[in-house]
């Protein structure tokens, strides 16, 4: 348990001015002069880009630079923004004038954030997602450190909406415990480990160790000896080189991106509200507030369920751009196995350790698994012996074979081990379901969170028996919706129905009180 | 206590509608690819595949497309080949729409479109009679508004 001091005073404390009515009582407010750097800084690069194609005319270059200027000027007057009891409201708009207003109770997420300019100029950027829209719903692009913070608590407190703020203290109001840290070796970890670049920079690494000599060079020279030209059999190599330099530069780059990104990634949990840390040149300070986590979930590709990793991802409905391999979301970017269930249940607001204890598909899930592998397996040895039959006649029926035969014993192992990966187990108030051969993903979900219940069975399940069961959430609409694959078709449908009954209030709850949420 | 408020799901027009339609499609295809297939046999295979799942599907689709409201949710169940059943609860909804193309406005019909928090749309009712629509809309409406929770 720490103290919430702020790290290099990133976030300063300096108390407003006793008895001024700033944006937080109500009174209009712009943003902070710096809002105008900012913004210049962001449209730079399309100004430099406009200045050159407008030729090098420099009366025309002087005129676009002004133009730009007095725009952002008439921008920044035009810019108002407040916090009212009930909701955020911002003005803004030269020419089609707009008013927003962000109701309190609708604000899921509150993220501060602080590029290179705005720490230039001692601002910081705070981004307000409310559910809906793919993009971020209330942004203010620069406002004084202390305002920001007080702005953020304000929203993110839980206590009776229009509460004094003065009564608020700056400091010490919910002590800040540490969930997590990441040092900057985890991280490098995390890069190497995740994502598809780092995959398949591992599986080339380990095919480049069992046959440097034998495999690669083999087949490099099987391609350049059918080169007519020597010397553009050498321009080929060269090129083979470029690429695979090219490659390792890329898996470098997105390393260090990874790096930079996390850089002194620190989960905390204060007042009911997660808070993440991170970034080494754009600081980032995101906060949920625990009741608005939709689903927790546990991700395990194949080369850190080998090394024992796994890293933590919350589902949040309406932040913005947060599907995919993006930062968004992330509670964890890599830790051991244990931390990473820890973190996840402390997170979804569920009890216990380690991972869950999930019941297996019935084993028909599995047998489809393997009708799969070998109709893959055919395919394969039938294209084979297509393609061999058609140039060499003769041997097509061994190629056919071997390719079959080739195919079906990696198929049928990966077959096995997407039926282990599969998994549910409902504990009353929270769901968990686990699917994925490679990247295995494990979700909790708060029955809570669930929105729509859906089974569903293609042709090939219906003849199996089985059924899929969809838990869908509020969530963003890049992400996947959880579900349990596979499950037996009435077992399906009754754990359909029983959570159904258990989302809807019973009727005397429905008349009486109304749950806060 | 499942009640079936509404199993009468559409009429028969929408079969009808959804046949022209798919028709019509079915007629564009050889008309796209001229010399690309020699005498357009595979265009034709195609068309006529087309044309028989459109004759046959939509009846099938009808029958299996069914909803009900029930108690504390609601209930749809549709799918020719994958088959699926969304239970829907009523505290869940946001909000309802009720759409009619130009199409469906000439047959008198009217889709309804049920919104959770989840994204997309979380339920369709397609086929209805347009009034049938509206007042189903103004019902899950006032459903709505018993048990309303923020997200």
């Amino acid at each position: 348990v720490t103290n919430p001091s702020e790290p290099e005073s990133s976030i300063g404390t300096g108390p407003l001015e006793p008895g001024s009515r700033g944006p937080l009582e109500g009174e209009p407010a712009r943003l902070h002069p710096a809002a105008l750097g900012v913004w210049f800084g962001r449209s730079l690069l399309s100004i430099i880009v406009l200045v050159v194609v407008a030729g090098m005319i420099p009366v025309v270059g002087v005129a676009i630079i002004g133009a730009v200027i007095l725009w952002l000027g008439a921008r920044y007057l035009r810019f108002r923004w407040r916090l009212e009891p009930d909701a955020v409201v911002i003005e803004e708009g030269l020419i089609i004038r707009k008013r927003r207003m962000i109701p309190r109770d609708r604000i899921q997420t509150v993220d501060l954030k602080r590029g290179v300019l705005h720490r230039v100029l001692g601002v910081v950027e705070v981004r307000i997602e409310a559910i809906g829209g793919g993009q971020t719903e209330g942004a203010l692009a620069a406002l004084d450190p202390a305002l920001a913070e007080r702005l953020r608590r304000t929203l993110l407190s839980r206590r009776a909406v229009g509460a004094p703020p003065e009564s608020a203290p700056e400091e010490g109001e919910g002590e800040e415990e540490v969930w997590a840290r990441v040092g900057p070796g985890a991280l490098v970890m995390a890069g190497l480990t995740g994502g598809r670049v780092g995959v398949v920079a591992a599986v080339l690494g380990f095919l480049s160790q069992i046959g440097p000599q034998t495999w690669f060079e083999q087949l490099a020279d099987e391609a350049l000896g059918r080169m007519p030209d020597p010397t553009l059999a050498e321009g080929l190599q060269a090129l083979i080189l470029l690429g695979f330099l090219a490659f390792l530069a890329a898996f470098a780059l997105s390393v260090a991106a990874t790096v930079i990104a996390h850089w002194g990634f620190t989960l905390s949990s204060a007042d009911e509200t997660l808070g993440v840390r991170r970034g080494l040149l754009t600081q980032h300070r995101d906060t949920v507030p625990l009741h608005r986590i939709q689903a927790v979930r546990v991700e395990e590709n194949l080369i850190r369920r080998l090394l024992g990793l796994g890293a933590v991802r919350a589902v949040v409905a309406g932040r913005a751009g947060s599907g995919g391999s993006d930062a968004g979301g992330l509670l964890l970017p890599v830790g051991s196995a244990q931390e990473a269930f820890l973190v996840a249940r402390r997170a979804a607001g569920v009890e216990g350790e380690g991972p869950p204890r999930l019941t297996a598909m019935p084993p028909r899930a599995l047998r489809r698994r393997r009708v799969r592998a070998l109709a893959a397996a055919l395919l394969a040895g039938v294209g084979a012996g297509l393609v061999a039959g058609a140039r060499w006649d003769g041997s097509a029926w061994i190629v056919a074979a071997l390719a079959f035969l080739a195919c079906l014993l990696p198929a049928w192992r990966l077959a096995a081990s997407a039926y282990q990966g599969l998994g549910w187990a409902d504990h009353g108030g929270y769901l968990v379901v686990r699917e994925g051969v490679f990247n295995r993903r494990t979700t909790f979900i708060p029955t809570e969170r669930l929105q729509v219940l859906e089974t569903r069975a293609n042709p090939f399940q219906q003849r199996a028996g089985l059924s899929s069961l969809y838990l869908r959430v509020a969530r963003p609409i890049l992400d996947s919706a959880p579900r349990a694959l596979d499950l037996d078709g009435d077992q399906a449908e009754a754990w359909r129905e029983r959570l159904g009954v258990r989302l809807s209030p019973s009727p005397r709850a429905a008349t009486g009180t109304r749950s806060g949420g | 206590v499942r009640t079936y408020w509404w199993i009468r799901g559409g009429i028969r027009t929408i079969v009808l509608s959804a046949i022209a339609f798919v028709v019509d499609l079915g007629l564009m295809i050889p008309r796209l690819f001229p010399e690309a297939l020699p005498e357009g046999v595979f265009a034709g295979a195609i068309s006529l595949l087309v044309l028989s799942w459109s004759v046959a599907a939509p009846p099938v689709a009808y029958r299996r497309w069914r909803f009900a409201l029930r108690s504390h949710d609601l209930w749809i169940r549709k799918g020719i080949l994958v088959r699926s059943v969304s239970v829907i609860p009523y505290r869940r909804l946001q909000f309802v729409d009720t759409s009619q193309g130009p199409l469906a406005r000439l047959f008198g019909l009217a889709e309804l479109v049920v919104h959770t928090a989840a994204p997309g749309a979380s339920g369709r009712i397609p086929g209805l009679d347009a009034e049938e629509a509206e007042e189903l809309r103004e019902r899950l409406a006032h459903l709505e508004s018993s048990g309303d929770e923020p997200v």
